[in-house]
């Protein structure tokens, strides 16, 4: 193990009822690495996440991020431990501001807190504008400097997304879950995301790990990728070597696309 | 904030304030219905007045500490009986501001609220009564101007009980809480009223009795044969209860606005998200629980002192269920609102249903007849000040279903940029 | 306490806790049938039961009192309306109440305060009609009946009545877990409990499942009620409110949503109740008298809560994130 090494996931099993919905899966991640992790709809890919970042509990496996164990976590103690994630189907807080949204999630960090709110200290007035400062920052990081008062449930589609992203960052995690970042966007917005989750890597210094169908932005951001299937890691590697993998291709073309694109569309399975 | 300066409102408003406290003061000085709609004209201003979007501050400031500091406490003097209106409307505002943090702001539904007031109530009964005296031994009962230590205690003990309940249930789904809390309301009614063996803590159901009033002696200095000194009492506990009403105010909105009010807020539109945020559930419930348990408690200790009795009857379910009704009739969330909520239902249930009461009584008595059919016929257990829950009732289920956001619907004031911890 | 005495003692107090707690059950299945479907505690639930208890006792005393007809017969024409009224009123709070606030976009809290204004206004329009008419503490009129003792053991009996409740308990929860597990309608049902929308997309008119869930909840209530007063012997306005809670208790306690559970669930906490409210003032020498047997059962809802969520027979819900 080096330094290097962010977070290491290994031998990760859910089930429910019968299904195992994620099975042995193992997952390593550099300091400054971007890693996609792929697969057909219902391979676990969401419930995978779910699982580091405790809104399940594994039944076996460990997964550390800087060597603390966040199994068993709580997902504020998760995202205390450094590790804030995105949504796939985008669940910000609709009846308030999009500052206000990404304030909400640097709330963790102000110490002042209650009794500070009470008495209106001077040290939570400053920590109040700094935490301000700061998430008016990260709305300009990710485009919506106009917007900061605008209800989050009136922006539109990609703006909601980028603001889900900017509340994530608020968190100042090391390392950043992304849900289908492109997912309903069009290749212009496509292109904006990519250039977003690269510049987080390359102006924050934060790892990404991303659930990500759109192929060409898989395979142009990623160092490394990851597939799953039916729950199971099939394959991984670079780009390359995806693109050529036989499992792959059969996961994705082979048996029967039209089956699977009957079954649900959801990542869930409850 | 002020939208500008509006000489004619303005003046209007204060023409009016003057005009229906001179008219109270000197004409509807009386305890029947129509003293009763002046004195609830006369508590109009204080909700015009304290809308700074439509009203100046610079004449609503003036007109709300007239009202207040004036006009009441003359009004009361005259006639104690609306003293002791405004303490109660007082009491309850500051119960449904309490309860406000727990439902309006954190989106907790608790039923059970009142056993809370009834621990504050409960703790004043003990430590200050003959009967606490013969149970906690030398050194008790404490003095009357112990209340004031005791109500600073109060609050840790009220917040402590709320923790205490709050633990093992605010990880449970909404609806659990609801339930649950309506339970434990229902326990600590057992407990009032079965506490008196084996060893007597409440006194059972015959309550408690002989409970110290607070400044006393300032009552009896300042007393006079046209202003005795139940007056005073009443108006030191006046002065007490406006205290108290300003320090829920400003916690409201202190921490409405801060980082714990977004939290809560997060909370009640999506608790996973929230979560992932880095929001710790439990713990931020547990403030709003312990908050509002708080608020209760100290209430109870004057609650206590100033009825200097307290029995079980006083806090039974019907009692949480008014402060429920105060807060969704204002507005969940609305400081505005709620203590608009608080000063209707308590008009309504101290004055309006009693008016009722007593005049179908009278009615009854004399035999009055309508279409032939006679109010003698009208059998003594119908009483309509008995009637809180259908009213209660008709309240709740009116409101959610045409304005779920009360009469005065709660408006935020996000945080900008711009005004940076500016609020207050 | 000597053991002869407790010898004594248990086969009454379990054959009155297992009374006790197939009325329970009773009311906890519409508890559980409406939470099964809408996720909603309705509050109102006591006060349908109370309604019905009221109506039966009322036909009762004024309608069948003096007919010929033998008391059984009388109890299950009873019966009957009050299920029938029960149901209805179900089945307005449903259409008034609740329905309007699923179209909406209401506050979250919003189904569960109205449904607490329903049990209050309900409460209160019975004792306002109740009172009109003079008491509104109705006794259950005198029916010998079901007073006849039966031999239990040796040196006990139990009532007719008791015989009664445990036939017409079993009957309805029989009857029940059958709809719902092999009618074309339990099929819908369970099909609107499982997933509102996707019920909806497969052509099932949800309102109407929920409206009939209503119904059969409501009607359930009614005979509840019925054999409730039938075994207390008097019924008011406000008599809804505790066994209401405790059946909610039960309901949790056996897993909300489950048929079985609710009746597991009701027995067991009948049973607890009726040995606590015995044998803790007896053991304790009256310090803890037999009012307390409350707190045992709030107790044991929020231990349940807290341990062991999903209740006994309940199953594990996972929320979709």
């Amino acid at each position: 193990m080096t330094d290097n090494l962010l977070l290491d996931v290994s031998n990760l099993r859910k089930s429910f009822g019968g299904l195992t919905a994620v099975d042995n899966v193992t997952l390593k991640v550099e300091r400054g690495s971007i890693v996609s992790v792929i697969g057909p709809n219902g391979a676990g890919k969401t419930t995978f996440f779910n699982l580091i970042t405790g809104i399940y509990r594994p039944d076996v496996g460990a997964a550390l991020l800087d060597g603390v164990d966040l199994v068993g976590l709580r997902p504020d103690q998760v995202a205390a431990a450094g590790l804030a994630r995105t949504f796939q189907n985008i669940r910000l807080f609709t009846g308030m501001t999009a500052l206000e949204n990404v304030v909400v999630a640097r709330s963790m960090h102000m110490r002042s807190g209650y009794w500070g709110a009470l008495f209106r200290t001077r040290a939570y007035g400053n920590e109040e504008r700094s935490a301000i400062a700061d998430a008016s920052q990260l709305l300009g990081f990710v485009g919506l400097t106009g917007k900061a008062d605008a209800l989050a449930g009136s922006l539109a589609y990609g703006e909601q997304r980028r603001l889900e992203i900017a509340r994530a960052l608020a968190t100042k995690p090391k390392l950043l879950l992304l849900d289908e970042p492109s997912a309903g966007m069009n290749p212009q917005e496509t292109e904006d995301a990519k250039a977003l989750i690269l510049r987080i890597r390359s102006e924050l210094g934060i790892a990404v790990v991303l659930i990500e169908h759109d192929m060409r932005l898989v395979m142009t951001v990623s160092d490394h990728i990851v597939v799953l299937d039916y729950g199971s890691k099939i394959a991984e590697g670079g780009a390359d070597d995806i693109r050529t993998h036989p499992k792959v291709i059969e996961a994705y073309l082979g048996r029967g696309v039209a089956a699977r694109t009957a079954t649900s569309e959801s990542e869930t399975v409850s | 904030m002020a939208h500008g300066f509006f000489p004619g409102r303005s003046a209007w408003l204060i023409a009016y304030t003057l005009v229906v406290t001179l008219l109270c003061v000197l004409v509807f000085t009386g305890n029947g219905l129509i003293d009763t709609v002046a004195f609830l004209a006369l508590l109009a201003p204080l909700f015009i007045a304290s809308d700074f979007d439509k009203c100046d501050p610079r004449v609503g400031m003036p007109v709300l500490a007239f009202v207040l500091l004036c006009a009441l406490p003359l009004v009361g003097m005259r006639n104690t009986f609306y003293l002791d209106v405004a303490i109660q409307v007082g009491i309850f505002a500051v119960l449904a501001l309490g309860l406000n943090i727990v439902v309006g702001f954190a989106g907790l539904l608790d039923l059970g609220f009142i056993a809370f007031f009834a621990v504050g109530a409960y703790l004043w009964a003990i430590v200050s009564s003959p009967h606490g005296a013969a149970l906690l031994g030398t050194g008790f009962p404490l003095q009357g101007d112990a209340f004031f230590v005791i109500a600073i205690v109060a609050v840790f003990v009220a917040a402590g009980t709320g923790a205490l309940l709050g633990l093992p249930v605010l990880r449970l789904k909404g609806d659990y809480l609801a339930i649950v809390t309506l339970g434990f309301g229902e326990v600590i009614r057992v407990l009032a009223n079965n506490l008196d063996k084996p060893l007597n803590i409440t006194n059972g159901p015959q309550g408690i009795a002989g409970i110290a009033q607070p400044l006393t002696e300032v009552a009896g200095t300042l007393a006079t044969t046209t202003a005795p000194a139940f007056k005073w009492q009443a108006l030191i506990y006046y002065a007490v209860v406006l205290t108290l009403v300003l320090v829920a105010v400003l916690a409201n909105r202190r921490l409405d606005s801060s980082s714990i009010g977004r939290s809560w807020l997060a909370i009640r539109e999506d608790e996973i998200a929230a979560q992932a945020m880095g929001v710790p559930l439990v713990r931020t419930k547990l403030i709003a629980f312990a908050t509002g348990a708080a608020f209760a408690g100290t209430m109870g200790v004057l609650f206590a002192a100033k009825q200097t009795f307290v029995s079980p009857e006083s806090f039974d379910f019907n009692q949480s269920i008014g402060v429920l009704a105060m807060i969704v009739l204002g507005g969940l969330g609305s400081i505005r609102g709620v203590m608009m909520g608080a000063g209707l239902v308590t008009i309504l249930n101290l004055q309006v249903l009693k008016s009722l009461s007593a005049g179908l009584n009278h009615l009854r008595a004399t035999g009055f007849e309508i279409f032939g059919w006679s109010f003698a016929n009208l059998p003594t257990q119908f009483e309509p000040s008995k009637y809180e829950r259908l009213i209660f009732g008709l309240i709740l289920i009116a409101m959610m279903l045409y304005r779920p956001r009360g009469l005065v619907p709660a408006e935020r004031r996000p945080i900008s940029a711009g005004n940076a911890g500016s609020a207050s | 306490m000597s053991f002869q005495l407790a010898l004594e003692l248990l086969p009454p107090t379990l054959a009155d806790g297992l009374i006790l707690g197939l009325l329970y059950a009773t009311i906890a299945l519409g508890y559980t049938m409406v939470y099964g479907v809408l996720g909603l505690i309705n509050f109102a639930h006591s006060e349908i039961f109370m309604v019905g208890a009221v109506v039966a006792v009322e036909l009762l005393t004024y309608v069948l009192a003096g007919s010929p007809l033998h008391p059984v017969l009388q109890l299950a024409l009873a019966m009957i309306v009050a299920a029938a009224v029960s149901a209805a009123l179900a089945g307005l709070a449903e259409r008034v109440a609740y329905r309007p606030l699923r179209r909406s976009n209401a506050p979250k809290l919003a189904p569960l305060i109205t449904a607490i204004g329903i049990s209050l206004f309900l409460q209160d329009a019975v004792r306002f009609v109740e009172s009109l008419f003079g008491q509104f503490i109705r006794p259950f009129p005198s029916m010998p009946f079901f007073d006849i003792p039966l031999p239990l053991t040796p040196n006990d009996s139990i009532p007719m009545k008791s015989v009664v409740i445990l036939i017409a308990a079993g009957a309805m929860l029989v009857g029940l877990r059958y709809t719902v597990n092999q009618t074309r309608l339990g099929k819908a049902i369970r099909a609107v409990a499982t997933d509102r929308m996707a019920a909806s997309l497969m052509g099932i008119d949800v309102n109407r499942i929920v409206m009939l869930t209503f119904l059969i909840g409501g009607a359930l209530a009614g005979v509840a009620g019925t054999l409730y007063a039938l075994q207390f012997g008097r019924v008011d306005p406000f008599s809804g409110f505790i066994p209401g809670l405790k059946a909610f208790t039960a309901a949790v306690l056996g897993g909300i949503g489950s048929i079985p559970g609710a009746m597991v669930g009701g027995i067991v906490l009948g049973l607890i109740e009726m040995l606590i409210g015995t044998f803790v003032p007896i053991l304790t020498n009256n310090a803890i008298g037999t009012e307390y047997k409350d707190i045992f059962a709030f107790g044991i809802l929020i231990l349940i809560l807290i341990f062991k969520p999903t209740g006994l027979l309940g199953r594990p819900s996972t929320e979709k994130v």
